[in-house]
């Protein structure tokens, strides 16, 4: 068997020539090369006898048509494609900013209505109260009827402050204490109020 | 420009797919004419028997369906190769083409290259068949891929899976190889 060149640059040109792919000035140097070199000459030879046997490879008949059909339809390049319309950023900023402030203003209405009301609500009942206690002197009610009872409790309930009565409704209210001092406590009299009463408590 | 390149047929690659993106499919028409008998031949040289056809078509539409994510650092060709035997190496696992191929043993000349039978004639050239029949799996597709399709060993590597190293190794392998067959014979 032949010994191989010793110039393994050109021995790996060789197939490269077999296919024509070399530059000019490269297929001159090998062309030189073989016209000088024995060894590479023959394992050209060998070469071009490999690739002719290859090529002889049985290979079926390939219908172009028929993979081109079956190819993908191109996608167009994006500068192609239709593109969607885009609003400007200032757009959606503008959009957010007015929603907050909608929402926050309805925020602080709805605490405003809820707590305002509140400290409203108390104000004017503390001021009801101070009105009511003032236009209207308490008086002990007396429960004449069970219907009366619970007036009487709410009337012994409220207390107006003794220094806010004028000397009149004092005057009053101490002989109405008196009255109710002087009240018997073990039988009720027979007034229509204390029969009524009487009678309920006996179930009759 | 001549009037082959102006219809595609003298086109690089690069151009023709760039026309059909843009919706020339007669750009993939030449593409297809022109890659597909070479993927066709290596396939067959895989070892397919049946269904050639099938496999060089999958291959075009799998590379065609995902040129987007093809960066051009390798050649469309070498892209085909790859994806063509990757689907060789698929059926083979899955089994389901078993009976249609003729798996690619090492030392297996009886039944790899019948297919050369009626074409080479020449006592010569049944002796280069039966040395590269002689080859390992690897060194035969490194020698047919380099001698037969002409690429590099980068281009090799990237159809193979390997280094552009190993390539070169199993190349000078596989013609040390088919010498000492041929010397013996």
């Amino acid at each position: 068997m032949m010994t191989d060149c010793s110039n393994i640059e050109m021995r790996e040109l060789l197939p490269d020539f077999l296919h024509g792919t070399l530059s000019g000035d490269e297929r001159s140097r090998v062309e030189a090369h073989l016209a000088s070199c024995e060894a590479c000459a023959a394992e050209h030879a060998l070469l071009l006898s490999a690739r002719r046997a290859l090529a002889g490879l049985r290979v079926p008949h390939i219908d172009t048509a028929e993979i081109v059909a079956a190819l993908p339809r191109p996608i167009p390049p994006i500068a192609h494609r239709p593109t969607v319309a885009r609003h400007s950023p200032m757009l959606f900023r503008l959009a957010a900013a007015i929603t907050f402030i909608a929402v926050g203003g309805m925020s602080v209405a709805v605490a405003r209505s809820y707590w305002g009301e509140a400290s409203v609500s108390s104000v004017d009942s503390v001021m009801a109260w101070r009105s009511d206690t003032a236009r209207d002197v308490p008086t002990l009610a007396i429960a004449d009827t069970p219907s009366a009872a619970p007036a009487a409790t709410r009337g012994l309930a409220v207390h107006a402050a003794i220094s806010d009565l004028n000397d009149a409704d004092l005057e009053s209210l101490l002989g109405e204490l008196d009255q109710l001092e002087a009240a018997p406590l073990a039988e009720p009299e027979s007034t229509p109020g204390g029969r009524a009463l009487a009678g309920a408590i006996s179930g009759s | 420009m001549t009037a082959d390149t102006a219809s595609g047929v003298e086109a690089p690659d690069g151009e023709l797919i760039s026309r059909w993106r843009a919706g020339d499919e007669r750009a993939a028409t030449h593409l297809v004419a022109r890659h597909a008998p070479s993927v066709a031949r290596y396939v067959a040289s895989l070892g397919m028997r049946e269904g050639v056809e099938e496999v060089v078509q999958d291959a075009f539409v799998r590379a065609f369906g995902s040129l987007d994510a093809f960066r051009g650092e390798s050649s469309l060709r070498t892209w085909l190769f790859t994806i063509a035997r990757r689907l060789v190496l698929d059926r083979r696992r899955s089994g389901r083409r078993r009976r249609e191929t003729t798996e690619l043993q090492d030392g297996d000349v009886a039944t790899e290259y019948d297919a050369l039978d009626s074409l080479i004639a020449e006592e010569s050239q049944q002796k280069m068949r039966h040395a590269i029949g002689r080859l390992t799996t690897t060194q035969r597709e490194v020698f047919m891929l380099r001698v037969n399709d002409g690429m590099s060993y980068k281009e090799i590597a990237d159809v193979v899976g390997t280094t552009e190293g190993a390539a070169r190794v199993h190349y000078h392998n596989a013609l040390r190889q088919v010498k000492e067959t041929l010397h013996d014979d």
